[in-house]
């Protein structure tokens, strides 16, 4: 049985103080998006990748770009095309004549904070190189293994809508992205004000650096304390089963995802100031958790189904830990 | 002992593939084989040690392959272990009785003694035939055993494992006792070939192995040279080692050992001679003695009482038991911790040591025990005692009794609604009360999903305001009867 921690009631604030001091700084280049950004940051506590997907014009390299300027830490952006390759992106041995020797010279998948724009962009095999990065974080190079620097986070961005010239990711790389963001078009007043804060400068070049590697890695360390009752962590392999079992899926949650949506759901708690989950983060969190990892049925897409309803129906046929001991 | 996984083979050929009926035979009778061996072992030191040699050991073993052939024959008819297993209980109970019946009713035994004193005397373990009686039902429960057991690779190993510990206890106990039993070399080669055999197979069977290659005919020959391997060498050991040839054997080696040790005692020696040898010094004066003192001039600062005395070996004894519980739970956790990621690793899976893994374990153990023992309302009465504190219980009476009091008035909650998803159809239903909707479906979160429970006060006031809510509640339906009799009265006047 989980252990209670009441210390965590005590340096809950500190993730709190570093959410809104991250919030606020994001904010200030990505107008509105609370959600999205409240995200990125569940997924920097968790060490969880991200998937940023939506139409052209949004802000997801801009919301990417915001984040690695918030954080004091290396970043390194992989822009990525068809004729990437993946030397390109963990880095090569090469011979240097003046010394005789190989050398290793360090791709960009070797700083903290990486960005993968356009990542489906990349062929398969190119793409195929960031999988050990992303689970074993680790890389490895003519059998030469290399642990990547920690924290190790990557912003995948990617268009759905564009898919001339592109190759879909994987399913095992699906999973391994912690959460797919969507921003979405800005509403009404949310454009307006991006108008007037772009006008004459990029709000960008001023972000400094709000939470340092240090600082990150200690409320890594620090949310995991967060309570999660026996009856919500039932409540979370009951979800992941029903997808499992759902007629409409042909691929349902792995038990990564499950693991996933229980450490998401204590950053959220911890974000929220809570120090303990509640089914509520488990039901906000399935959708951006569970929706990229979710393969339907042929049948279920002609029926114009999506992700998102199937979900929504799994959701409304699980009972809530409501009862029960405790 | 051994348990099934991975894609076990059934002993029992009925409804497989006939590819796979060799394969299972010879795991099965492999296993059977191995549990003979060391049971055999374990007859026979029996025998020699309480029996004095009068056990008729090759019926008692004759019990295993006869309880397995008949609980094969009995699966194939009955099909489900859960009924073949309280069976064989009964049988051997009913066996039992009979045989205690006629050990205590029918035998000749002096008029002297009393019936309880017979029973007592026939439990003695010391007599031969509750020794046969005891050993035959162990063979013939084995034998139970291996007809509903799925044998696979895993099992077999286990089975190998579990045996070896065996062996290695009665071969320890047979060299102790120095009882110098003749079949000893045979049983402990048939236990290694059988093991050899059926380990190799099962293996190649669940295709995990080499005999499920290309190279399964080459593999086989060498299978079968290994096992000759093992025969023949162990029969030329037992025929070379006699105690003369062992004698010289450790001769040899004493021998050996004197001379390095005088070598490195000359080394040292040699050493030594270069240091320099330290100055004789004088001794010390002797201390000045101490003044006398008369036993009546002293007295002690303080005397513990004897119960005082007594408590405070009390407390020692439990500091003394609790350091060793400690240091043995430690240890115990990083060896299962150890080999767990061993395991892992053999089956090529990274294993994270997970904090409280062993704890849960232990907890999983001990709740197997009770379920086994059909005590496990036990332990659920006993967890839910300690961990429900009143004032939580009472904050979520209150909020069931929410529950039912909307239900009741056609506010029924979803079973998929969590709490805070049920407070706007709450306050929609009586917005009057939604500040009190709100604390008590608040603190009732924090409670049922919190580490800790509510304060008494939390308690009270979410009491006081579920009393509020049902005084809202009259408030309004008053209003509401008030106002339709203004308009009944309005109507009449009219």
């Amino acid at each position: 049985m989980e252990e209670t921690k009441p210390e965590i009631d005590s340096k809950i604030h500190r993730i709190v103080a570093a959410a809104e001091r991250f919030t606020e700084s994001v904010g200030r280049v990505i107008v509105g998006k609370k959600e999205a950004i409240q995200s990125v940051f569940i997924g920097l506590l968790c060490g969880g990748h991200l998937l940023i997907e939506d139409v052209p014009g949004v802000g997801k390299t801009l919301l990417a770009k915001a984040a690695a300027r918030s954080l004091g830490c290396s970043f390194k952006r992989i822009q990525c095309t068809p004729d990437l390759l993946p030397a390109d992106v963990t880095g090569l041995h090469y011979f240097n004549q003046k010394s005789s020797e190989f050398e290793f010279r360090p791709g960009p998948i070797l700083a903290n904070l990486v960005l993968v724009d356009e990542i489906n962009r990349a062929m398969p095999r190119t793409q195929s190189c960031l999988l050990e990065c992303m689970q074993e974080q680790q890389v490895t190079v003519d059998w030469h293994t290399f642990s990547l620097p920690r924290p190790f986070l990557i912003l995948a961005t990617q268009n759905p809508i564009e898919l001339e010239g592109t190759f879909p990711l994987p399913e095992a790389q699906l999973d391994r992205f912690l959460l797919r963001v969507k921003l979405g078009y800005p509403a009404a007043e949310e454009e307006e004000a991006i108008l007037t804060r772009f006008r004459e400068t990029n709000p960008l070049d001023s972000l400094t650096a709000v939470l340092e590697t240090g600082e990150l890695l200690e409320l890594q360390k620090l949310f995991r304390q967060v309570f999660v009752d026996p009856s919500v962590r039932g409540y979370i392999t009951a979800l992941t089963r029903a997808t499992r079992d759902h007629a409409d899926i042909r691929l349902g949650g792995s038990p990564r995802s499950s693991l996933g949506l229980h450490s998401a759901a204590q950053a959220l708690a911890a974000i929220q100031g809570r120090s303990f989950v509640i089914p509520d983060d488990i039901k906000s969190l399935a959708l951006p958790l569970l929706g990229h990892r979710l393969l339907l049925k042929a049948e279920a897409r002609m029926r114009g189904k999506s992700e998102e309803d199937v979900l929504r129906e799994i959701l409304d046929g699980i009972p809530v830990p409501l009862e029960g001991p405790g | 002992m051994g348990k099934a996984s991975g894609n076990p083979v059934p002993f029992f050929p009925g409804g497989q593939d006939m590819k796979g009926t060799w394969t299972s035979l010879i795991s099965g009778l492999s296993l059977g084989g191995m549990q003979l061996a060391w049971l055999a072992l374990y007859v026979l030191v029996l025998n020699r040690r309480i029996a004095g040699d009068s056990l008729p050991w090759v019926p008692i073993l004759l019990f295993y392959p006869a309880s397995a052939t008949l609980n094969l024959f009995l699966r194939s008819r009955v099909g489900d272990w859960r009924v073949l297993l309280p069976a064989n209980g009964l049988g051997g109970f009913l066996v039992f009785g009979l045989f205690l019946g006629w050990q205590v009713l029918l035998a000749p035994v002096p008029e002297s003694e009393s019936w309880p004193a017979l029973v007592a005397r026939f439990f003695n373990p010391y007599r031969v035939e509750f020794l046969f009686f005891t050993l035959s039902a162990a063979a013939w429960g084995l034998g139970c055993r291996l007809a509903i057991l799925r044998i696979s690779f895993s099992a077999l190993f286990s089975e190998f494992q579990f045996g070896l510990a065996l062996l290695f206890i009665a071969l320890f106990a047979e060299h102790r006792l120095e009882m110098n039993l003749p079949h000893l070399v045979p049983l402990v080669l048939l236990f290694f070939s059988f093991a050899l055999l059926g380990i190799g197979v099962a293996h190649g069977a669940e295709r995990a192995g080499w005999t499920s290659g290309r190279f399964f005919s080459t593999w086989a020959v060498f299978l079968i040279a290994a096992v000759a391997l093992v025969l023949s060498a162990g029969l030329l050991i037992a025929i070379l080692a006699s105690p003369a040839f062992v004698q010289f054997l450790l001769a040899l080696l004493y021998r050996a050992g004197e001379f390095i040790l005088g070598i490195i005692g000359r080394i040292l020696g040699f050493l030594l001679s270069f240091l320099p040898l330290p100055e004789p010094s004088l001794p010390p004066p002797p201390p000045p003695s101490p003044p006398a003192v008369r036993p009546e001039d002293w007295s002690p600062f303080f005397l513990f009482s004897d119960s005082t005395r007594e408590i405070l070996r009390v407390l020692w004894t439990i500091m003394i038991f609790s350091v060793l519980v400690l240091a043995l739970w430690r240890i115990s956790s990083q060896i299962l911790d150890w080999l767990r990621r061993r395991m892992g690793a053999a089956n090529g899976d990274e294993v994270e040591p997970l904090p409280g893994a062993f704890r849960a374990d232990l907890r999983i153990l001990f709740l197997w025990i009770l379920d086994t023992l059909s005590l496990k309302w036990l332990f659920r009465l006993l967890a839910r005692r300690k961990r429900r504190s009143p004032e939580r219980d009472s904050l979520r009476q209150t909020y069931i009794l929410l529950l039912q009091w909307a239900a009741a008035k056609g506010c029924r909650r979803r079973v998929s609604q969590t709490p805070f998803d049920f407070l706007p159809r709450l306050v929609d239903f009586l917005p009057e009360a939604r500040e009190d909707f709100a604390f008590i479906t608040r603190q009732y979160v924090r409670a049922r999903y919190g580490p800790l429970p509510p304060s008494g006060e939390v308690s009270e006031e979410g009491k006081d305001r579920w009393e509020n809510i049902q005084r809202v509640e009259d408030r309004r339906k008053k209003n509401r009867k008030n106002k339709k009799g203004d308009a009944v009265h309005g109507r009449n006047e009219a």
